[in-house]
């Protein structure tokens, strides 16, 4: 079991995140822009984050960015839609260990998150 | 605009694109879902209204995905209420909803989360699809809802398009879940004469 940490501006992807991961892991934050995913990686240091990209504000690789800055070790998987390649090359190279493509299903996000664990 | 209108591959891009949202949308709600287009069409700007499938009194929920790249534009779904409801209520399955509105509307907080979503999936699908044809990457903005009635809906986007483009490209399409059968429009309005200007050789 392992604490995640969802990051989205969907209200809905992140209920749906939490129905997904529920029985195997605990979610121990949540935010829904990149400005309050940084500060809340501070309070909650999870384990793994799922992280969207497309977000107001601060994108999800900024966010990275700046996450991965004071914490190298962090293990942040990036939540695309299709046709965001460049975006996800850009999110690699900014520290993310993996990605999940939207639209999500169960086992594919639970086996990501197994696989950086 | 005569030899954009002529493509056959109008057509088939909407068969193309709407497979692929069926294929999106069976796994997020984990029912088969089709997708059908009615109808493919190139219509002037200033004529949107009398393509789609509503009327100038009609209430819709309308959401906007605006893209970039080498072909700027945006895209439109547009909602009956009831349809955009029935949708959100399918893709909520298992989810709580407090059922909380800001302002007293038809679709709760939630509700509207999840048609956003669902419309990105399907805008997603759309603009994949040109740009697989067209061997270009496109940039989504995330998507953006309104409630209102549809000449209002429309002519927000239309005085965005109109900038760059006369025309647009409207398909009507049904998606059946189940034993629902729900209905929406989708504009994808992108800068035609930059489509042309690709196909032709750039």
């Amino acid at each position: 079991m392992a604490n995640i940490m969802l990051v989205d501006d969907s209200k809905f992807m992140r209920e749906l995140l939490k129905k997904f991961l529920s029985t195997k892991h605990t979610i121990v934050g949540e935010a829904d822009d990149g400005t309050v995913a940084v500060e809340k990686y501070e309070e909650c240091k999870p384990d793994v984050v799922l992280m969207d990209i497309v977000m107001p504000h601060m994108d999800g690789i900024a966010a990275t960015r700046q996450i991965m800055r004071s914490h190298p070790d962090a293990k942040i998987i990036m939540c695309t839609s299709v046709g965001q390649e460049k975006k996800v090359k850009a999110a690699i190279e900014a520290g993310a260990v993996g990605y999940i493509t939207k639209p999500f299903q169960g086992p594919n996000v639970l086996k990501e998150i197994e696989s950086v664990l | 605009m005569l030899a954009l209108g002529k493509l056959v591959w109008l057509n088939e891009m909407g068969k193309k694109a709407s497979e692929m949202v069926a294929a999106s949308l069976s796994g997020m709600v984990g029912m088969d879902v089709t997708m059908e287009v009615a109808s493919a069409a190139i219509v002037a700007v200033n004529e949107i209204l009398n393509v789609v499938e509503f009327g100038p009194e009609d209430v819709a929920v309308g959401v906007y995905v605006g893209f970039e790249g080498e072909i700027g534009g945006s895209a439109l779904c547009l909602y009956r209420p009831e349809d955009g409801k029935a949708f959100a209520g399918i893709l909520l399955a298992g989810i709580e909803d407090d059922h909380s509105s800001s302002d007293g509307k038809i679709l709760s907080d939630m509700e509207e989360s999840a048609l956003l979503e669902l419309s990105n999936v399907i805008t997603s699908g759309f603009i994949d699809a040109w740009a697989d044809e067209l061997k270009l990457a496109l940039t989504q903005h995330p998507p953006a809802l309104v409630h209102d009635f549809v000449p209002a809906i429309v002519e927000q986007i239309m005085t965005d398009i109109a900038q760059k483009s006369a025309y647009t490209i409207a398909f009507n399409t049904r998606l059946l879940v189940t034993d629902m059968n729900i209905g929406l429009d989708i504009l994808v309005l992108p800068d035609v004469t930059a489509i042309e200007r690709l196909r032709s050789g750039r």
